[in-house]
């Protein structure tokens, strides 16, 4: 046995022969991480079964048939952000938990396949808001224009300048929001990589 | 009844998860991560997931490697989203257990302390090879747990003990 051998077998020894501070006895720690379990699941439900809930009204609404176009895309607009945060809440569980058992090399390419799309997927969402926010504006200032000067009701003028002060505020924040979220995803995905470059198959 | 059962055998496999490995994830936990409460978070997050993940355990490799393998993917979860780059901290802030005379204990917890901060510093797949080997995890169970042929985890480990080697120096 060589002195290197000698040296990697006291490692050994010593490791295997430490006893690390867990946080909690397994009674307390097997109550907690069932808990956590239970608490992600129930989350999980009342986000799909809210947006699922919402969406539905929405839907029935728009069947009904509404009385203004203002109506009509105000109500596509929430039904919009009510599908996309009911998809976001199923596709986040399902990215936490699936294929948690995969061999690491396999699960490194699999985190970055997935980073990758976040990325697309949060540029594309980046763009699409500007092009919303771009042309709600316009579609509310035209009609604003056009029912100021028609004069006859003048509630209307207002409700699209509270619409289009919404669309302001609203659409800016999420662009800036996208775009944070997509430094964070950058760094992520840098990370990955360092990770799958050290260790070849 | 069916779904009483499916709950009764992932209850079980949790237990002797916990009973043979529970030390192992503390000490992945310990390696993912230098800052002591971000430690005690990746270690309930690790013992959340064996346990999510536990029911699509279907017998095709054994228990142990499933739950490394579980262990480990979270880990790395981990490192991509908190931290870039191993960081450097003081030997006290590693927390052993104390079940040896005074003296041998500081000794030991010494060796160890130096031990862990050097893993630390090594890449996260080295990091990951090096703990296994020294789980007592054979060849053949971390070729499984890694994704990497058996000779290659020879030749990855050998360069591991080497870098870690000269870390320690």
């Amino acid at each position: 046995m060589t002195k290197h051998d000698e040296q990697w077998d006291d490692l050994v020894k010593g490791w295997q022969g430490a006893e690390f501070e867990s946080a909690s006895d397994k009674a307390v720690l097997q109550a907690t991480v069932k808990s956590s379990g239970n608490k992600i699941m129930l989350e999980t439900v009342v986000n799909v079964t809210a947006g699922l809930g919402l969406s539905g009204y929405i839907i029935f609404e728009l069947m009904q048939g509404l009385p203004s176009l203002i109506d009509v895309v105000t109500y596509c607009v929430v039904l919009f952000i009510a599908l996309a945060m009911t998809l976001a809440s199923v596709w986040f569980r399902r990215g936490n938990y699936s294929a948690l058992a995969e061999d690491s090399q396999s699960y490194l390419q699999l985190m970055l396949k997935r980073v990758n799309s976040t990325l697309k997927l949060t540029k594309t969402s980046q763009l699409l808001c500007a092009v919303i926010f771009i042309g709600f504006e316009g579609l509310f200032a035209t009609l604003f224009g056009l029912s100021f000067l028609s004069g006859n009701d003048m509630a209307k003028p207002a409700i699209a300048l509270s619409i289009m002060a919404f669309i302001g505020v609203f659409f800016p924040s999420m662009y800036y929001f996208l775009k944070r979220f997509a430094i964070k995803v950058s760094a992520e995905k840098e990370r990955i990589e360092d990770m799958l470059e050290p260790v070849s198959k | 009844m069916a779904k009483l059962l499916i709950m009764k055998r992932q209850q079980q496999q949790f237990e002797s998860a916990i009973d043979s490995h529970g030390q192992s994830f503390v000490k992945i936990a310990a390696t993912y991560e230098a800052d002591d409460k971000l430690q005690q978070d990746l270690h309930q997050e690790i013992l959340l997931a064996v346990w999510q993940a536990l029911p699509s355990f279907k017998g095709q490799s054994s228990l142990k490697t499933f739950v490394y393998r579980v262990a480990y993917n979270k880990a790395f979860n981990h490192v991509a989203k908190y931290s870039a780059k191993p960081k450097h901290q003081d030997l006290d802030d590693v927390h052993v257990c104390q079940t040896d005379g005074p003296e041998q204990t500081i000794q030991n917890n010494k060796a160890l302390e130096n031990l862990m901060v050097a893993i630390r510093q090594l890449p996260v797949m080295q990091r990951q090879l090096i703990t296994l080997a020294l789980d007592g995890i054979s060849y053949a169970d971390i070729a499984i747990i890694t994704g990497l042929s058996v000779s290659n985890v020879g030749v990855q480990l050998n360069r591991a003990k080497k870098q870690l080697k000269s870390i320690m120096e």
